[in-house]
């Protein structure tokens, strides 16, 4: 995994598709995550419209254009913490931090195709959080798939691979993407 | 035989007394309302204030904060606390920020359409619902959709958190985890309790109960909770001083038992000078209960205080006992001065009664009553009791030498003048006013705890305390329509920067032809279900999915509007009531007022709306409602003054001798309203009624010292009751001077200096004192 580790900061441009139960179909948003180090995580959104979150340890801001800003606590945000989570065990390659909180599984696939499905241990976090994946080929993460409870998901797709993610895709079009290529 | 029947008599009087005790303990009701010491108001303004100090909605307010541990468990304790209050009937209303709107009774749901002000502005047409639909995709993709998803197919304009927001403070604070943390990181709430801010007790039980739920919260010791508020403060002034008056009265009290011990060396003549100060306090609760069918807890507390001027009676008798004659024939010599003395303390303390307060009044019959039954058991009863056998206090070791150097002090006839003069140049140069001006000295709270309130109340966005708008109509309805329409003017001023912001009660319910109006508005099912499909053409949400909504708009439509009596029942009834008063055959509004930085360009609002709104200056109000009461004090204190000159002159039968008595004791009590005016102290109630005990004492010192019986013995019998007397009331009040109890440290100070000054003047200045050289007893 410390293959995967980078040097804070460090930014890559996403792609999120959000599935609701209250939509017919995918939610695309897209923009850029930039990393500072720590717990400290920045998600631009960019397109369609602009909205920038901030997390600080445990705090969150948001701010959309006419709407002001919001704080609340990471608690009250499971998806925003499960990508948190995610992408700092990834960057960080400290795997051991994601086995405190989550059970970790590997799969390994054809080729150099890999997830790592992780389950949380807690029940209180399942409570908001099926659990997430993280998708990768070789030494780069492609996706990061988070899986809400109540069945809403969202899927982060990441670096170059995010301009490949269509106006309404999916799921198992983005999970053939990040899985296969 | 004798002593059978003394015998007696001791357990008839004590029997009596237990019979009076028992009934007293069974009878006697104590209120704790200290507006009951305010003055009754004259005017419809003053009423009010009286109203809204006791239970006015900012009154019932306890502010609270929880500091000390990471945002995410501060939450959850602030949630806890919140949802364990909601279900104690002690609290009327809490929130924390936290608006959960699951917990609100559903069949309130549809009304939010009558409620908020989207209608007034649009219609629920396809233009309209297809930006709330946008705006709404937005939201659900953004990391804070959590408390969304649920309620977006019944409310997809957001209604509830328009009208969530036109609840909330106006400046209120930032919500963390969905609620209020100031800028210290302290998870902020506001409880109201349904007793009234002046009701110590139920306050007592109000916060104890608050801090019970807060202790039984899992994970609660981790942090703290900090109080604060008019009620929290009345609660903790009455334990401080209960606790220091308790400690205070304790060491006294042993202090007291050992100087009597000392002057009289008999244990049982001690306890049976006690006898006479009980009957008296027994016979005054008597009366109380009789009277006024309850006792206020500070009636009682001066009342014991001003009833301590008893102790002199048996004090008294015990000195001048004379080796070889009985204790009735003592007390029969005593008995002109004595009899002066009470009438004279009667006639004082029925200047509180003239005061019109009900608490005063009630002092003064607890004072005169106890005051007469005293006086007249320490003249009937107290010497058939006492022992035969006792030690004569003019042989008392050291007393002659003492009685000598008094006399031979020197008596400059100048010296009372020089000291007038002072007095009086002391008066005019004194610092500061004169006058303690504001009702918050009847409340004295520690500085620190005024910082905490201060503190809190801006973090909070509470309302000034100090201006209430009046909106005037004959009914509820008027009342409403007349808040409608200051509305926007209101917002006028907050824009202009006149006021930081405004609450109407027309934010709580808006009146019934503002909410036909709406309802008027709102679209049939079919147009609507029409308007809903084009607005979401193009748009992802499920089909099918605003069916609540659609449901929810149809069944607002056939509403009966709300009216303030169906509002009463709703968590905001309580809120709404306290805004909307029923007085004297007229309505009321009352809209508070935060940050008012230009008082008068409200009071020119007001003028433009012919009187029908007006502005309400609370300490403006206070203030003048405490000049008012101490003219009133003052001019039952003149009378009070004047009768007594005419009581001592007629007992003493001379002019010139009442001249004698009163002249020392007047300038005494001026010597210590100067004294007290250079160190810088406003005079206040407290100070006055102090002065008056002073004074009462004073008159006693006087008379005694005055009274010329040309026995060398019988002068140092006055001068052994005089020193017992000053001694005791020095050691008993002297003692409140330790106390950090604004109101028991004024008292303390007052007594102790009126008694030290009584005691010199009355000595200095007695007629015959210099007039003898030769004291020795024959």
């Amino acid at each position: 995994m410390h293959r995967l580790a980078q040097q804070p900061p460090t930014q890559t441009a996403f792609a999120e598709a959000r599935f609701s139960s209250l939509l017919d179909r995918a939610l695309v948003l897209k923009g850029k995550l930039a990393w500072q180090g720590g717990d400290r995580l920045e998600r631009n959104v960019t397109q369609p419209y602009a909205e920038h979150t901030r997390i600080d340890g445990n705090r969150v801001s948001v701010t959309r254009k006419g709407h002001g800003t919001r704080h609340f606590s990471l608690d009250r945000a499971p998806a925003m913490k499960a990508l948190l989570v995610g992408l700092l065990a990834v960057l960080e390659g400290n795997p051991r931090r994601l086995r405190g909180v989550f059970d970790a599984t590997l799969q390994g696939r054809s080729g150099a195709y890999w997830t790592l499905v992780l389950v949380p241990h807690s029940r209180k976090l399942a409570h908001q959080l099926e659990g997430l994946a993280l998708d990768g080929y070789a030494g780069t993460l492609r996706c990061i798939e988070i899986n809400q409870s109540g069945g809403d998901e969202s899927i982060y797709v990441l670096g170059h691979l995010s301009a490949r993610v269509s106006a309404s895709p999916t799921q198992s079009a983005l999970k053939t993407l990040c899985r296969a290529g | 035989m004798r002593s059978r029947v003394r015998a007696a008599l001791i357990v008839l009087w004590v029997l009596a007394l237990a019979g009076l005790a028992l009934y007293v303990t069974n009878s006697l009701k104590v209120g704790t309302d200290l507006r009951s010491f305010m003055p009754s108001a004259s005017n419809p303004d003053q009423k009010l204030l009286m109203q809204q100090i006791g239970q006015g909605p900012g009154s019932r307010l306890l502010l609270v904060a929880i500091g000390g541990a990471d945002t995410g468990r501060l939450a959850k304790l602030s949630k806890g606390l919140t949802a364990a209050l909601r279900k104690d009937t002690r609290f009327s209303q809490v929130v924390n920020g936290d608006f959960d709107l699951s917990s609100i009774n559903p069949k309130w749901l549809p009304y939010r359409y009558l409620f908020t002000d989207t209608l007034d502005h649009h219609r629920l047409d396809a233009a309209y619902l297809h930006r709330q639909l946008e705006e709404r995709l937005q939201d659900l993709a953004s990391p804070a959709s959590g408390l969304l998803q649920k309620w977006l197919p019944r409310d997809p304009t957001l209604e509830m958190l328009k009208l969530v927001q036109r609840w909330a403070p106006a400046h209120g604070p930032d919500v963390r985890d969905g609620v209020w943390f100031d800028k210290r990181g302290e998870a902020l709430l506001l409880v109201q309790t349904r007793a009234a801010g002046f009701d110590p007790e139920a306050q007592a039980h109000a916060v104890q109960a608050l801090r019970k739920a807060y202790r039984e919260l899992p994970g609660s010791r981790a942090a703290h909770l900090i109080l604060s508020g008019p009620g929290y403060f009345s609660v903790v002034i009455s334990r401080h001083t209960r606790d220091q008056a308790n400690w205070i009265g304790a060491i006294s009290t042993v202090g007291f038992i050992l100087l009597l011990l000392l002057a009289y060396r008999s244990p049982g003549a001690l306890v049976l000078a006690g006898l006479p100060i009980a009957s008296g306090a027994l016979a005054g609760l008597t009366a109380l209960i009789l009277g006024f069918g309850e006792a206020n807890g500070i009636t009682l507390a001066f009342g014991f205080t001003l009833l301590g001027v008893a102790q002199e009676y048996p004090i008294r008798l015990l000195s001048h006992r004379r080796t070889g004659t009985s204790a009735l024939v003592s007390v029969r010599g005593l008995w002109p001065l004595l009899l002066t003395a009470i009438a004279s303390a009667c006639i004082a303390y029925l200047a509180f009664y003239a005061s019109g307060v009900p608490g005063l009044q009630q002092l003064a019959v607890f004072t005169i009553t106890g005051l007469l039954v005293a006086g007249f058991s320490t003249r009937y009863l107290l010497p058939r009791v006492l022992p035969t056998r006792f030690i004569d206090s003019a042989d008392t070791p050291g007393l002659a030498r003492f009685r000598r150097f008094l006399d031979e002090l020197p008596r400059p006839r100048w010296l009372p003048w020089l000291i007038a003069a002072g007095v009086g140049f002391a008066l005019w140069l004194a610092p500061g006013a004169f006058w303690q001006q504001s009702l918050g000295a009847l409340t004295p709270v520690s500085q620190k705890m005024v910082a905490t309130q201060t503190r809190l109340s801006k973090a909070l966005g509470a309302p000034d305390a100090r201006y209430l708008l009046l909106l005037h109509g004959d009914n509820a309805q008027s009342v409403l329509q007349l808040s409608e329409r200051m509305a926007p003017q209101l917002r006028r001023l907050e824009h202009q920067g006149a006021l930081d912001a405004a609450e109407l009660p027309s934010h709580y319910l808006p009146s019934l032809a503002t909410q036909r109006a709406r309802q008027a508005k709102l679209p049939d099912r079919a147009d609507l279900e029409k308007a809903l499909a084009k607005a979401s053409a193009g748009l992802p949400f499920r089909k099918g999915l605003f069916a609540p909504f659609v449901k929810d708009v149809e069944a607002a439509r056939r509403l009966p509007p709300v009216t303030p009596s169906m509002f009463e029942s709703s968590p905001l009834g309580q809120r709404l009531g306290a805004m909307l008063v029923h007085q004297d055959h007229r309505w009321l509004g009352l809209a508070t007022l935060s940050g008012v930085h230009e008082p008068g360009a409200i009071a020119a609002l007001s003028r433009s709306t012919g009187g029908r709104v007006s502005l309400l200056d609370i300490k403006a109000a206070s203030e003048a409602l405490v000049n008012e009461y101490r003219v009133r004090i003052l001019h039952a204190l003149v009378i009070a003054a004047i009768l007594l000159v005419l009581t001592v002159t007629f007992a003493l039968r001379s002019v010139r001798r009442a001249w004698h008595v009163l002249a020392p004791m007047t300038l005494a009590t001026f010597l210590v309203l100067a004294v007290e005016r250079l160190a810088g102290i406003e005079i206040s109630l407290f100070h006055l009624i102090a002065l008056i005990l002073a004074a009462g004492l004073g008159l006693h010192y006087a008379l005694f010292f005055e009274r010329d019986t040309g026995d060398p013995a019988e002068q140092r019998r006055t001068l052994h009751a005089t020193v017992v007397c000053v001694l005791s009331a020095l050691l008993v009040f002297g003692m409140l001077v330790w106390s950090t109890i604004p109101v028991l440290r004024a008292i303390g100070l007052t007594v102790a200096l009126g008694v030290a000054f009584h005691f010199c003047l009355s000595i200095l200045m007695a007629p015959h004192a210099s007039a003898r050289k030769d004291d020795e007893p024959a």
